[in-house]
C-alpha cells in the first residue's frame, strides 16, 4: 500500500510545522488561523493568553463545581508535553462547542492545531473536559458577573471582561459569517481579514520563509454556508493567494476546501488529483489554485514546480481497494480540505484494510499492534465510528440496493473468517439476558454502515455480468424430445436393505418420527449414566436395524466412542497440537496456509498411527464434543462448536473419561456389543 | 394431499469427515450430524437412500470447463504452492482452500445431485434429497464461497433432458450466483433467489434488478432482503412470489436449494428465520406436487444445520418430528435443551413493509412481462401444476387480491406427476 503509507507520512509530517516538510508538497498551514483568527489584533494574542490563564485558574480554584479537584496547571498529557489551554480554548470556540468539535470529529484537527500529537486526542478531549468546558459554559452565561466575582481584583475583573467581549465577538463573528452569504469578498490584508471574521485561513505557506506576504491588492475569498457552519463547524475557501516574495524552492498549494457533512468526501478522498503547474516561468509565480468550476475534484492541489524538482508532489492513487471501493466521480461539488482528506482517505484505507484483514483487526483490538501503527488505528477507529455514525441516519433509506458489479469478484464469502470477534459476537447474541458489549455491536453495526456508505457513494457500473461461454451453462433449447438421461448411474441403493421382505407391509402403519421418550427406568433418570445408556442403547438399535450399512455410512465412528480406538497419550498429543495451532493462528504472522500444513505435519507426525480422518473424525466427534459438553453444563449460553479457534477453559476436557474407558455396566455393555455384531 | 410421495435420499458417509481446514465455516461433518439425526428420528424408514455415484470428471465438464476440472482434480495440498498463477485463475485459495481430498468430496456431491437428477428424470422418485449439494456459487471456470464444482446447474442440467422448464429457488442466505449465471440467457430456467443483499454481503450480486439477459430476460429472479427479516415476512413473500412463479412459468420440475446459513444464529448468515420458518419453504414448495430435488447449500452452525434439514426431510415425509430429539451419539451438540427448536435471534429485522412491499411489487411486475410475451414454449405445454391451499392469515391487502386469483383456482389433488409426464409425451409426438 504505497500510496497508503505515502498519505499517512504527508498528514504525519503535517503535524510538524517544520518548512522541511513543504518539500513534501502537501502542507496546509492552520496556525495563522489558530492563532490569529478571530481577534482584534494577534498583537494581543499573548496578553490574552496570560490573561486567559489567569482567569482559568481563578475559575477553576474558586467558581468551578468541583473546585476541590486538583488541577495540575498547566495540565500535561501522557507525554509530558503541555497543553496550551488558550489555543485550545480558542480552536473549539471558534469552531463553535464541544459538542460540535465531537459530532464532527474535528479533534484531530483540534489536535493538530494546538501542537499536539493525534494519538493524544483523547487526553485533550479530558484536559478539555476537565479544565475548560465548564469555563466555557460559564464565560458563555456571563457567569463572572455574579456574586463571587467580589473575590477577583479589579483589574482581573476588567480583563476578564474584556476577554469575554473578544471571545464572544469573536464567535459572534464566526456565526454572522456562518450563516452570512456564502460568497463573501473580503479585500484587504490578512490582518483585516482575520479581523473581521476569523474564518479566512491562510493556507499558503513558503517554504523556509517564515514573513509571509500577501499581496495587498489580492483577494480573498470566504466563502461558507450556514450549512457548513452547523454541521461541521468551518468551511475554509481560500481562492487565490497572491505572492510577492517567493524563494525558489517554494511551494504553494491551494486547497479548496469544504468539508461538507456529504459521507462522499470520505470516499473520494482517495482521490486526489494533482496538477502540475509548470507554465509559470516568472518568479513571480501567479498561482491559482482552486478551480471552482471544477466540481469533479474534491480537492485540487496545485504544485508549482520551479527550477527546483524537490517540489513534485506524487499523490497517487495506487491502492487497487480504494480504487475499487472508491471508483470514480459520484457526487459532484464535493471539496475537501486537504489534510482533512488525507486523514479521511487514511481513515478509508484502514477501514478497507480491517475489512479486508479482519484478522489484524482482532488482533488489534486485543491490544496488539497492527503492525505498529496502533494509536493511529485507534483515531482511525473512531474516526471510522463517527463517520459512519454520521452515515447512518441519511443512508440506511436505502441501503445498496445497488450491484456492485466491480465488488462482485474482490469479495469473500467470509470475510471475517479468521475473525474472533465475529465469532463471539455471534455467541453472545444468542444469550438472552447478557448484554453484548458495545464494541462488538459497533463492530457489526460499523461492518454495516461503512459498506452502506460505500454502496452509495461508489461509482455504480452498469451491471456487469459476467456474460459469455466463459460463464454460462450450454443450454439446448427444448426440442420436446427427451434425450437420453444416463440411468446407468442413479446411485446405488443402500437403504432400505434389499434382503428386507417386511418392509413393504411394515411401512403402512411404520410410526417414524419419534422424539425422545419422556420416561425410563433408570435409576436416575437423566442422569450421564442414563444419558449414556440411552445413546448406546439406540446405538445398539441402530446397529442393527443397519448392518452392514452402520459402518459404510460410518456410524461406528460416530460419537466418542472413537476415543476408544484413541491412545490416551495420542488424544493428549493431538490437544497440544490443537491449541498450538489455535495459538499461530491467533497471534503468529505466518499465513494459514503454513499454520495448516504445519498442523497436519504435526498430527501425522505426532500421531502416526492415525490417519488423517480418523484425527478429523476424532476432532469433531471426541474433541469438539467434550469442549461443547464442557460448554452446555458451564457457559450454557455462549454455546459455540463453530469455532475451531476458540479457547475455552477445559479444551480438551477429561470429564467423561472415565465414562468411556473405564468399566462401568454400560460401557462394557456396550462394547459387547460391538463384538456381537462384528 | 398426497401422502405416499416416494423418496430418495442420497447420502454418503465419506463426506463427514472431510476438512476445510482449521476454522473454516463450511464443515462437511455437519452432514454427518444431518443423517445421524434423520435416523435417530427413524426418517429413513420411509424413504429410500441411495449411495451417489463419484461423478466422472466428463460429467463436471457438462457445465465447468474442462480444464478447471483438470485442475481440480490434480491439485492437492502439497502440490498447491506450485501452481500460484493456476491457483488465482481459479480462485482457489482462501475461501475455497484446497484440501485432501476435495475433489473427492465435489465428485461426492456432485454426484448426488446428479443422480438424483436422473432418479426424477426416470420417475424412480417424486422427491430426490441431497443435502451434501446446493453448494451455488461456484462458477464455471472457477471455484467461490465455499463451492468448486456447482452441482445444482449439473442436476438442472440433467432435468432439462426431460424438462421443458427449471424452477430453481434459492433460500440460502446468500445470492445464487452461479445458477443464475450459468442460466441467465435461457427461460428454460428459472432462477429465484432470496437473499441477504446488500452491504457488500457476498457475493455482491442479486440486485433485484438482475432480471436475466436475451431470451433469458425476466427468467432470472432476485429477491434482495435486508438483515434479521423474520418467519412472517419471509413466508408471506415467499409464497407469494413463488406461487406466481409457479403459475406463471408452469416448470416440470422444481429444484429447491436450503441452504441454511438463512437460520437465526448462523455464523455467517444474518436472518431471522426460525427452523419451522425454514421449513414453511419447504413445505410450500413441495404442496405444488411436482418433482422435486431438494439441496443444502450454506449453513455454518453445525447443530442448527442438522436440525434444519432433519426436520425438512420430516417435512418432505410428511412427518411432524417431536421437539425433543432422541438420545443419540450427537446430543451433546443439541444439548442443554436437546430440542430441535433454535434461540430466536436477536438481530433487528431491517426490511420494513414498505421496502418488501416495493420488492415484492417489482418482481411480480417483471412477472408480469413473461405472461405477456408471446412464448411459444408456454403455449405448447398446458399447466401442470396445482395452487395449494393458502393459509388464511393474509392481512396484507395488496396480498389478498393474489390470493383472490390464487382462489379461483382449482386444486387439483390428482395425477399431478402423470399429468406432467403426458405433456412430455405429447411433445414428444409434436
Amino acid at each position: 500500500m504505497t500510496h497508503d503509507s505515502e498519505l499517512r507520512n504527508s498528514s504525519d509530517l503535517n503535524e510538524f510545522k517544520i518548512p522541511e516538510d513543504c518539500k513534501n508538497g502537501l502542507f496546509v498551514n492552520h496556525e495563522l488561523y489558530v492563532n490569529y483568527g478571530g481577534l482584534d489584533d494577534y498583537a494581543d494574542v499573548d496578553e490574552l493568553g496570560a490573561l486567559f490563564d489567569q482567569v482559568l485558574s481563578f475559575f477553576l480554584k474558586e467558581v468551578c463545581v468541583n473546585s476541590k479537584v486538583l488541577r495540575p496547571f498547566p495540565p500535561k498529557l501522557g507525554d509530558g508535553q503541555e497543553v496550551d489551554l488558550f489555543t485550545l480554548f480558542l480552536t473549539i470556540r471558534r469552531i463553535g462547542s464541544y459538542e460540535l468539535v465531537s459530532e464532527n470529529n474535528l479533534w484531530e484537527f483540534v489536535a493538530r492545531e494546538c501542537g499536539i500529537k493525534v494519538r493524544l486526542v483523547a487526553s485533550l478531549k479530558l484536559i478539555y473536559i476537565k479544565y475548560l468546558k465548564e469555563f466555557d459554559q460559564w464565560l458563555l452565561d456571563g457567569g463572572f458577573r455574579d456574586g463571587k466575582m467580589e473575590k477577583m481584583e479589579t483589574s482581573v475583573v476588567e480583563k476578564l471582561d474584556l476577554l469575554s467581549r473578544k471571545l464572544g465577538r469573536s464567535l459572534i463573528d464566526v456565526e454572522i459569517i456562518g450563516f452570512e452569504d456564502c460568497k463573501e469578498k473580503i479585500e484587504g490584508t490578512s490582518g483585516s481579514s482575520l479581523a473581521q471574521g476569523g474564518m479566512n485561513l491562510d493556507f499558503s505557506r513558503f517554504n523556509g520563509d517564515d514573513d509571509e506576504k500577501f499581496s495587498i491588492g489580492g483577494h480573498r475569498r470566504c466563502e461558507s454556508s450556514p450549512k457548513f457552519i452547523k454541521k461541521v463547524g468551518f468551511s475554509m475557501v481560500n481562492d487565490e493567494v497572491k505572492r510577492k516574495e517567493v524563494s525558489l524552492d517554494d511551494v504553494v498549494m491551494k486547497v479548496r476546501l469544504s468539508m461538507t457533512h456529504d459521507n462522499a468526501n470520505v470516499i473520494k478522498s482517495g482521490d486526489i488529483p494533482v496538477i502540475d503547474d509548470d507554465d509559470d516561468d516568472d518568479d513571480d509565480d501567479d498561482v491559482t489554485i482552486t478551480d471552482k468550476d471544477d466540481d469533479d475534484d474534491d480537492l485540487t492541489i496545485t504544485d508549482k514546480e520551479e527550477d527546483d524538482d524537490d517540489d513534485d508532489v506524487m499523490i497517487t492513487n495506487k491502492d487497487d481497494d480504494v480504487d475499487n471501493a472508491v471508483s470514480h466521480d459520484i457526487n459532484k461539488q464535493k471539496r475537501k480540505r486537504e489534510e482533512e482528506s488525507l486523514q479521511l482517505s487514511e481513515m478509508l484505507n484502514w477501514v478497507a484494510n480491517a475489512a479486508r484483514n479482519s484478522h489484524d483487526n482482532a488482533i488489534k483490538t486485543s491490544q496488539r499492534s497492527h503492525k505498529g501503527k496502533n494509536h493511529i488505528n485507534d483515531h482511525l477507529w473512531k474516526q471510522a465510528l463517527s463517520a459512519r455514525r454520521a452515515l447512518f441516519a441519511e443512508l440506511n433509506v436505502d441501503l445498496g440496493n445497488e450491484a456492485c458489479g466491480s465488488q462482485k469478484k474482490s469479495q469473500r464469502m467470509h470475510p471475517s473468517m479468521y475473525e474472533d470477534d465475529r465469532v463471539h459476537f455471534r455467541s453472545s447474541r444468542r444469550t438472552t439476558t447478557a448484554m453484548p458489549s458495545p464494541f462488538k455491536c459497533q463492530q457489526i453495526e460499523s461492518s454495516i454502515i461503512r459498506t452502506d456508505r460505500f454502496h452509495d457513494v461508489i461509482k455504480r457500473h452498469d451491471q456487469e455480468y459476467n456474460l459469455g461461454p466463459l460463464h454460462q451453462a450450454q443450454v439446448p433449447p427444448w426440442k420436446g424430445v427427451v434425450t437420453d438421461s444416463d440411468p446407468k448411474w442413479l446411485g446405488t441403493q443402500m437403504w432400505p436393505l434389499s434382503n428386507d421382505p417386511d418392509r413393504e407391509t411394515e411401512e403402512g402403519e411404520l410410526v417414524i418420527g419419534l422424539g425422545r421418550q419422556g420416561s425410563c427406568e433408570c435409576v436416575f433418570p437423566g442422569s450421564a449414566e442414563c444419558v449414556r445408556f440411552h445413546i448406546a442403547e439406540n446405538r445398539l438399535k441402530v446397529k442393527i436395524e443397519l448392518g452392514p450399512l452402520f459402518y459404510k455410512w460410518k456410524f461406528n465412528q460416530m460419537g466418542e466412542e472413537i476415543s476408544l480406538s484413541w491412545e490416551p497419550e495420542e488424544e493428549k498429543r493431538f490437544k497440544s497440537i490443537v491449541i498450538k495451532a489455535r495459538h499461530e493462528l491467533a497471534y503468529s504472522s505466518k499465513s494459514r496456509r503454513e499454520i495448516m500444513n504445519k498442523f497436519w505435519r504435526n498430527t501425522s507426525d505426532l500421531i502416526p498411527d492415525k490417519l488423517k480422518q480418523n484425527v478429523v473424525s476424532y476432532y469433531f466427534n471426541v474433541f469438539v464434543l467434550r469442549r461443547r459438553s464442557y460448554q452446555n453444563r458451564v457457559t450454557p449460553r455462549e454455546i459455540d462448536s463453530d469455532n475451531d479457534e476458540e479457547e475455552v477453559g477445559s479444551v480438551g476436557d477429561r470429564f467423561g473419561y472415565e465414562k468411556i474407558h473405564g468399566l462401568s455396566l454400560k460401557c462394557s455393555e456396550n462394547l459387547q456389543c460391538t463384538d456381537l455384531e462384528s | 394431499m398426497r401422502s405416499k410421495d416416494r423418496i430418495s435420499y442420497f447420502y454418503d458417509g465419506d463426506v463427514g469427515n472431510v476438512y476445510f481446514g482449521p476454522n473454516h465455516p463450511m464443515k462437511p461433518h455437519r452432514l454427518c450430524m444431518t443423517h445421524h439425526l434423520v435416523l435417530s428420528y427413524d426418517l429413513h424408514k420411509k424413504m429410500e437412500i441411495y449411495r451417489p455415484h463419484k461423478a466422472y470428471p466428463v460429467e463436471l465438464a457438462q457445465f465447468h470447463s474442462a480444464d478447471y476440472v483438470e485442475f481440480l482434480q490434480r491439485i492437492n495440498p502439497d502440490t498447491q504452492h506450485l501452481f500460484p498463477e493456476e491457483m488465482a485463475k481459479f480462485k482457489l485459495g482462501e475461501d475455497c482452500p484446497v484440501f485432501d481430498d476435495m475433489f473427492e468430496f465435489c465428485q461426492i456431491y456432485a454426484g448426488g445431485t446428479i443422480d438424483a437428477a436422473r432418479r426424477l428424470n426416470n420417475q424412480l422418485c417424486d422427491i430426490a434429497i441431497n443435502w451434501a449439494g446446493g453448494l451455488h456459487h461456484a462458477k464455471k471456470c472457477e471455484a467461490s464461497g465455499f463451492c468448486y464444482i456447482n452441482d445444482l446447474v449439473l442436476g438442472i442440467l440433467e432435468l432439462l433432458k426431460y424438462h421443458a422448464r427449471v424452477l430453481y429457488i434459492d433460500i440460502d442466505v446468500h445470492h445464487g450466483d452461479g445458477v443464475e449465471e450459468a442460466f441467465y440467457f435461457t427461460d428454460r430456467v428459472m432462477t429465484v433467489s432470496f437473499h441477504k443483499y446488500g452491504n457488500l454481503f457476498f457475493p455482491g450480486s442479486g440486485d433485484v434488478k438482475e432480471i436475466g439477459e436475451r431470451e433469458g430476460k425476466f427468467y432470472a429472479i432476485n429477491i434482495p432482503l435486508k438483515d434479521g427479516i423474520d418467519d412472517t415476512s419471509f413466508t408471506r413473500l415467499f409464497r407469494t412470489i413463488i406461487s406466481k412463479v409457479v403459475e406463471t412459468y408452469q416448470p416440470g420440475v422444481i429444484v429447491l436449494q436450503c441452504g441454511a446459513d438463512s437460520l437465526a444464529g448462523d455464523r455467517l448468515g444474518c436472518f431471522n428465520l426460525s427452523i419451522d420458518g425454514h421449513a414453511e419453504c419447504v413445505r410450500f414448495v413441495k404442496k405444488f406436487g411436482l418433482p422435486l430435488l431438494v439441496t443444502g447449500g450454506g449453513g455454518y452452525t453445525k447443530e442448527n444445520v442438522a436440525r434444519c434439514w432433519t426436520v425438512e426431510t420430516g417435512v418432505l415425509l410428511d412427518t411432524e418430528l417431536p421437539n425433543e430429539i432422541p438420545d443419540n451419539e450427537y446430543i451433546k451438540y443439541f444439548a442443554p435443551e436437546c430440542s430441535l427448536r433454535i434461540p430466536t435471534g436477536h438481530i433487528e429485522n431491517f426490511n420494513s413493509k414498505s421496502y418488501l412491499g416495493t420488492i415484492k411489487m417489482q418482481v411480480l411486475e417483471n412477472l408480469r412481462c413473461i405472461q405477456h410475451a408471446p412464448s411459444v414454449q408456454m403455449q405448447e405445454v398446458p399447466p401442470d401444476f396445482y395452487i395449494p391451499d393458502f393459509d388464511e392469515d393474509e392481512k396484507n391487502p395488496d396480498e389478498r387480491i393474489d390470493q383472490h386469483t390464487q382462489d379461483k383456482q382449482i386444486q387439483r389433488d390428482d395425477e399431478y406427476y402423470e399429468g406432467d409426464n403426458d405433456n412430455d409425451h405429447n411433445m414428444d409426438d409434436a
